[in-house]
């Protein structure tokens, strides 16, 4: 428990490092930013295991109670969805009589796919194994798509699918993908400037939104095959936000989380800020130019939109 | 107080030992040389007095990309001397300058056409003819901007080196290396270039580059990742293959949230013999054999009672202090910085070391400086120094060491201090 702590302070004062490197007078320093994306990993690593271990053991003690929950819903789910909202009928049950009750739980995945989506494109060595997971994943998805409701129930009950299933709830709690806590915790103010980003990045938002199920499936396939603790697709929750910003968050949110997601959220939206720049850098060399700006532009868009995948939409950009 | 704008960056000798100079964040170059034995007074060696200031850098804004850059000085680095002026090397972020410092200890006098102060005469006051002659001055040292290297590094220049062909020279930022002819500004070869394709991927950056002292063709990078590469130029002119890999694997027992930042090596230095090489990590000194890549034949502890501090460094950035490492002019002793203006030095040979402070309260002009001792834990005695009483905010980052003599430079925050050998 104690390293969970640890780790969430880890992470909040990489985040704020990251933050303040922004303004520091002689521009983004390579090196340091490095570093501390590599602390904010190791703490995101250690954190998501403590985190994972006792959602377990809670999973464990909801499946049993929403199993029945779970059968009367499912006729009700369009089949493209049935890969995820399949366990999510069970949630909204789970999430009313759970949420008060797992406030602590709930927020922190969101914060985590938030820095890990961050750390993905801040120096992520794991790409190489998402792009060949790709592959692999597209086939999962179908896969994902067609399975019974009998099969993900009989998965889900099983310890290691309960992670993913709670998870899951964050998700895609119901149309839309994200939680409203990470809504809430983007200031509307700050939307002005997550537009502009958008604007660099994403000329087109309709097509990119057509492979967002896909590519959201095709993350949660990447993570599970590379880290078994962890299988959260975790960017479309934060991207989600950026795109709504009408749908006015609730106040449910704990103090500390709060202090979180608002250093994300304004980090989120100087983000685009802070690598543009430190692409920009690179945008000076000759023959370097085009590559380089897709690059400022993907790793803008990574941390905004924060989906790997979503990165050969972007290159297209 | 002190003002931010003095803290020094970065001091050099001279390959002569004679001239000393220190870079600092604002941008200025001060020159020291070392007063010349009077027969008066035998036992005193020379002292360093100011010899040259003068503004290397200035800050600049880059319109295009928005971007504020340090006039802070990074490095010098002394051209070896071939004529009466004295020549050198500096660096901030972005710009390498060279610099001719010469002296000048006479003038012309007997202007025709103007006053010694000189304004102009008045033409209908000027009856005779004369021929100027030069007459002694006050010495004047003048330092003037010969070279500019500008525009080749898109990333924070963190090294330059100077080959011993003395023909050119390469500077290093955080993920290129460019190799430079002293006498073209308007061009650089890339010979190192580890950016990769996505910048996603990027695992490490460059943190310092020197050349070999003698092999023109060879120099040795170092990574954040705690790693060095040796490159020989003869064999490809991109020299993104190594030719030597030097790594020592990590202690597992001694990960932890930081163990990547620990590891990220900050200085790499050649011995003067050429066979050996020295780094700096956050903790260690560790002195490699050229001929051995899979792990260092020495290892140096410099601080490690912080080993169990490194999360409170982490969040007041200690952590990323970037320490310096010197040789002795025999190779026989390596030096290096810590916290609380403690530096510290290794006697290979002997195997001893010494912790000495830098400080105007603990040392007076010409006394013996007092070893000092850090207390980890458990009873303090009378003249440690407990951890939790450490000044982190007095940092030795930059030390340096006379060519063949025992006389240190050391850097601490906005003050220099110069040690000498005892004249028996």
């Amino acid at each position: 428990m104690e390293f969970k702590v640890e780790a969430h302070r880890i992470m909040s004062i990489s985040l704020g490092k990251i933050y303040n490197s922004r303004v520091q007078r002689g521009g983004i320093k390579l090196h340091k930013n490095l570093l501390v994306s590599l602390v904010l990993r190791s703490a995101r690593q250690v954190y998501l295991n403590d985190y994972y271990q006792s959602v377990c053991l809670n999973a464990q003690q909801h499946w049993g109670q929403h199993e029945e929950v779970m059968d009367s819903n499912q006729a009700k789910s369009t089949s493209e969805r049935v890969g995820y909202t399949a366990t999510t009928p069970a949630d909204p049950a789970a999430t009313t009589a759970s949420e008060p009750g797992l406030p602590a739980e709930n927020t922190p995945p969101e914060m985590t796919i938030d820095v890990e989506s961050f750390t993905e494109s801040h120096a992520a060595a794991q790409t190489e194994d998402v792009e060949a997971d790709h592959t692999d994943c597209k086939d999962k998805i179908s896969d994902c798509r067609r399975r019974q409701p009998s099969e993900l129930k009989g998965a889900a009950s099983s310890p290691a699918s309960g992670p993913t299933a709670v998870i899951a709830k964050h998700l895609v709690p119901d149309n839309r993908i994200g939680p409203k806590k990470v809504k809430e915790a983007k200031p509307p103010q700050d939307e002005g400037g997550c537009g502009e980003a958008d604007a660099d990045g994403f000329v087109d938002d309709d097509s990119v939104a057509e492979t967002q199920l896909d590519n959201h499936l095709v993350a949660s396939c990447n993570r599970k095959r590379r880290s078994s603790e962890k299988a959260v697709p975790p960017e479309s929750p934060v991207k989600k936000p950026k795109r709504a910003p009408s749908s006015a968050p609730s106040g449910e949110e704990e103090m500390d989380t709060t202090n979180v997601s608002s250093l994300i959220t304004i980090f989120g939206s100087s983000f685009s800020g802070l690598l543009s720049k430190d692409n920009t850098q690179a945008e000076a060399e000759a023959g370097d130019s085009d590559r380089d700006s897709g690059a400022g532009q993907i790793c803008c868009d990574q941390v905004l939109k924060n989906l790997n995948p979503w990165t050969t939409a972007i290159v297209a950009f | 107080f002190c003002l931010s704008a003095d803290i020094i960056s970065t001091v050099e000798f001279d390959h002569t030992g004679e001239l000393l100079a220190t870079g600092d964040k604002g941008g200025r170059v001060v020159i020291f040389q070392r007063e010349q034995e009077s027969k008066n007074q035998p036992h005193r060696r020379g002292e360093y007095n100011v010899y040259s200031t003068f503004q290397s850098h200035e800050p600049e804004f880059d319109y295009l990309k928005s971007l504020e850059i340090e006039e802070k000085i990074n490095k010098i680095r002394w051209l070896p001397q071939q004529n009466a002026a004295y020549f050198l090397l500096s660096t901030n972020d972005k710009t390498v300058k060279l610099w001719k410092i010469s002296e000048r200890d006479k003038r012309p006098e007997g202007y025709n056409l103007k006053d010694d102060d000189g304004r102009i005469r008045d033409p209908s006051t000027i009856t005779t003819l004369r021929v100027p002659v030069l007459q002694p001055m006050d010495l004047m040292v003048e330092a003037t901007p010969r070279r500019v290297f500008a525009n080749a590094h898109t990333y924070h220049i963190n090294s330059i080196s100077v080959n011993s062909d003395y023909e050119t020279y390469m500077s290093a930022d955080d993920l290129r290396i460019n190799l430079w002819n002293l006498e073209i500004t308007n061009r650089s070869f890339n010979i190192v270039d580890i950016k990769p394709a996505n910048m996603e991927e990027l695992t490490e950056v460059i943190t310092a580059a020197e050349f070999h002292p003698s092999q023109c063709n060879t120099f040795v990078y170092s990574s954040s990742k705690g790693t060095i590469r040796l490159c020989d130029m003869r064999a490809l002119a991109l020299c993104d293959k190594h030719s030597k890999f030097f790594e020592e694997p990590e202690d597992p027992s001694n990960r932890s949230f930081f163990s990547e930042i620990i590891s990220s090596i900050s200085d790499v230095k050649f011995s003067h013999s050429g066979r050996y090489m020295m780094t700096r990590d956050y903790l260690t000194v560790k002195v490699w054999d050229l001929n051995m890549e899979n792990r260092p034949i020495e290892t140096y502890q410099v601080h490690d009672y912080l080993r169990s501090k490194l999360c409170s460094l982490y969040e007041n950035d200690c952590i990323f202090d970037k320490f310096e490492c010197v040789w002795n002019g025999s190779d026989s002793v390596i030096m290096t910085g810590s916290y609380n203006n403690f530096f510290r030095m290794f006697d290979r040979n002997t195997k001893r070391d010494v912790t000495l402070e830098a400080s105007r309260e603990n040392s007076k002009p010409r006394a013996i400086l007092k070893p000092r001792k850090v207390c980890v834990g458990g009873k303090r005695r009378k003249d440690e120094i407990s951890v939790d009483s450490l000044d982190f905010s007095k940092k030795i980052l930059h030390t340096a060491w006379h060519p063949s003599e025992n006389i240190i430079a050391v850097a601490a925050t906005n003050n220099l201090y110069i040690f000498q050998d005892k004249v028996n």
